[in-house]
């Protein structure tokens, strides 16, 4: 195991994968609570024009710049999506389906434009459509875990506010938080943590990073605080465990393997869980 | 027939199936049912590999429907019983069997060609090539003899039991008292969408499918407040979206499926509409 953990690329997949299970893990919390765990669905396909649009600009493949180019088009995605849900009377599920789908056909025209003008040169950005740790260096965790820390510091800043506005919106306007301005907050720490997270899962299996340590968390707590700790701790086991045993097993891609281990760590929770019933809710 | 001319029958079918679907699915508020089901038919498809030895698209059919059905009977177990909350339930239920249909591929068929990209993204141009044959005779493509028994089957069932998925939609447990084969009704719907939504992967992929289901209802709910009439509008909007898309794609020569998701958005109608429906909001408010 030690001598394992020697090797580079198993190190450096391990510790990637980890770095996004747990701040997955932490964001998604919030995401369950204000039951929005759909929005790293969202965000994710809405990534992926920004990915090929951030290649055609710059026309490099430094995971900053593309990943800089997914978070524009992801929040701008869940933008528009929470405004038609407020000002059209849209459906939330509705809302999110309409602008996923209609960003990931934007995508797709565009990674078959990137193929008909710049031949064979897609390879780089279909790891962004299954997620890729194996091919991780350390530069790229850098990047990863320096959005990451951004992220994290946001959520705790903010988060005496940002968890009043989640568990109460009417109230905090009425006390007169800056309600607008935190919930921008929260969506630009959540569309960072979504972002990176697509570099080690892909646009479809990160709803299920945001979603699952969340849901798990919640069968062992009833502190909101300590829900937080224990998603994020979940999100970096599972995500280090599925790095680690990815990198050493041939074949098995490290995404959908981590999505697997979250999964088992769900049915766990659900089973075992020292609360089986769902506590009484607080009205929305 | 062209082949060219089949890619438009192909693609129409696909447009008003999807959407006539799709119209009741907003109403009862599962749009994002759509996009689970959506992706998680690729275990389905896998399995049914393994069982018959070899892509046909038959089997295919009968795996990605069985998946579908899975998707929606396992959300709606874990939303019933244990998380109470929909929208986590959905987004473990479909990443946990996407995962296990990428890995069961990549350990499993590395050598073999089960083509990920074509089912998820689609490729209509080819469809018309694969031919229903019976002894010589070929009886034109395999997908329009899917696609329109399934716009019969679909128009019929929404027909037949319009009252009860519109009283199941808008007051379930008024539905339950009053007709109790209500909630059977609405499986039968989500059974419908799986049909749905493998039977378009052929002609847009999975994915751009629920770009088809949902959009053309959610714009054609920003005009009217009539089922009926939106009915007719969202079938419309859609064939308006796939014949200009297809339109475009030929005359750009870019990929069909990626334009036809994008030209639902592209033409200024949604953004009238959006306008349009807040100023009618603003005049109930005012």
């Amino acid at each position: 195991m030690v001598d394992l953990l020697g090797d580079y690329t198993i190190r450096m997949v391990t510790i990637g994968s980890a770095i996004v299970g747990g701040l997955c893990g932490a964001l998604g919390s919030f995401a369950y609570v204000r039951r929005q765990s759909l929005v790293g669905d969202v965000v994710g396909h809405a990534a992926l024009p920004g990915v090929a649009l951030a290649y055609l600009i710059s026309q490099s493949k430094d995971l900053a710049v593309l990943m800089l180019g997914a978070g524009l088009t992801g929040l701008l995605a869940l933008a528009v999506s929470i405004l038609a849900v407020r000002y059209c009377k849209m459906d939330q599920g509705t809302a999110f389906a309409s602008v996923l789908s209609t960003s990931f056909g934007v995508g797709v025209l565009l990674l078959s434009l990137i193929q008909q003008t710049h031949a064979a040169d897609q390879a780089g950005l279909d790891r962004f459509l299954f997620g890729q740790a194996a091919t991780l260096v350390e530069p790229q965790i850098i990047t990863m875990a320096g959005v990451g820390t951004g992220a994290l510091a946001l959520m705790l800043i903010f988060f005496r506010p940002l968890v009043t506005l989640s568990f109460d919106p009417s109230y905090s306007r009425s006390t007169g938080l800056p309600v607008v301005g935190l919930e921008s907050i929260l969506l630009v720490a959540l569309v960072s943590s979504v972002v990176v997270g697509i570099s080690v899962a892909g646009v479809v299996l990160v709803a299920a990073l945001l979603a699952a340590p969340a849901a798990a968390a919640h069968r062992w707590c009833t502190r909101f605080s300590t829900l937080v700790a224990v998603s994020a701790a979940f999100g970096a086991l599972s995500g280090a465990t599925g790095g680690f045993l990815s990198s050493t097993w041939a074949n098995v891609p490290t995404g959908p393997l981590i999505i697997l281990i979250l999964t088992g760590l769900v049915i766990v929770s659900l089973l075992w869980g020292r609360r089986r019933t769902e506590p009484r809710e607080v009205p929305s | 027939m062209t082949s060219s001319g089949w890619v438009v029958v192909i693609i129409l079918l696909t447009c008003v199936t999807c959407s006539l679907v799709g119209c009741f699915l907003v109403l009862r508020r599962s749009a994002m049912t759509a996009d689970a089901v959506s992706h998680s038919v690729l275990p389905g498809i896998v399995f049914a590999f393994w069982i018959s030895g070899g892509l046909n698209l038959f089997s295919a059919f009968l795996g990605a429907v069985g998946a579908g059905a899975l998707t929606v009977g396992l959300t709606k177990w874990l939303t019933r019983f244990k998380l109470k909350r929909e929208d986590a339930a959905l987004g473990i239920v479909f990443p946990a069997l996407f995962s296990v249909g990428v890995i069961w591929v990549s350990v499993a068929y590395r050598q073999v060609h089960l083509d990920t990209d074509a089912i998820l993204l689609g490729e209509v141009l080819l469809a018309p090539f694969e031919q229903l044959q019976i002894g010589t005779t070929s009886l034109g493509p395999v997908s329009v003899w899917l696609l329109g028994p399934l716009l019969v089957l679909a128009t019929g069932y929404l027909k037949l039991f319009q009252k009860e998925l519109i009283l199941e939609s808008l007051d379930p447990s008024f539905a339950k008292v009053s007709a109790p084969a209500a909630s059977q009704i609405g499986s039968g719907l989500t059974l419908l969408l799986c049909l749905a939504v493998v039977a378009s992967f052929t002609a847009v992929g999975v994915v751009l499918a629920i770009a088809l289901l949902i959009v053309p209802t959610a714009v054609g709910r920003l005009w009217t407040d009539s089922l009926r009439l939106l009915i007719w509008l969202s079938v419309g909007i859609a064939c308006l979206a796939g014949g200009l898309g297809l339109f475009l794609a030929f005359g750009l020569n870019l990929s069909v499926s990626g334009r036809k998701g994008k030209s639902s958005l592209s033409p200024p109608m949604y953004w009238r509409s959006i306008l349009r429906a807040t100023g009618t909001t603003r005049r109930n408010a005012g």
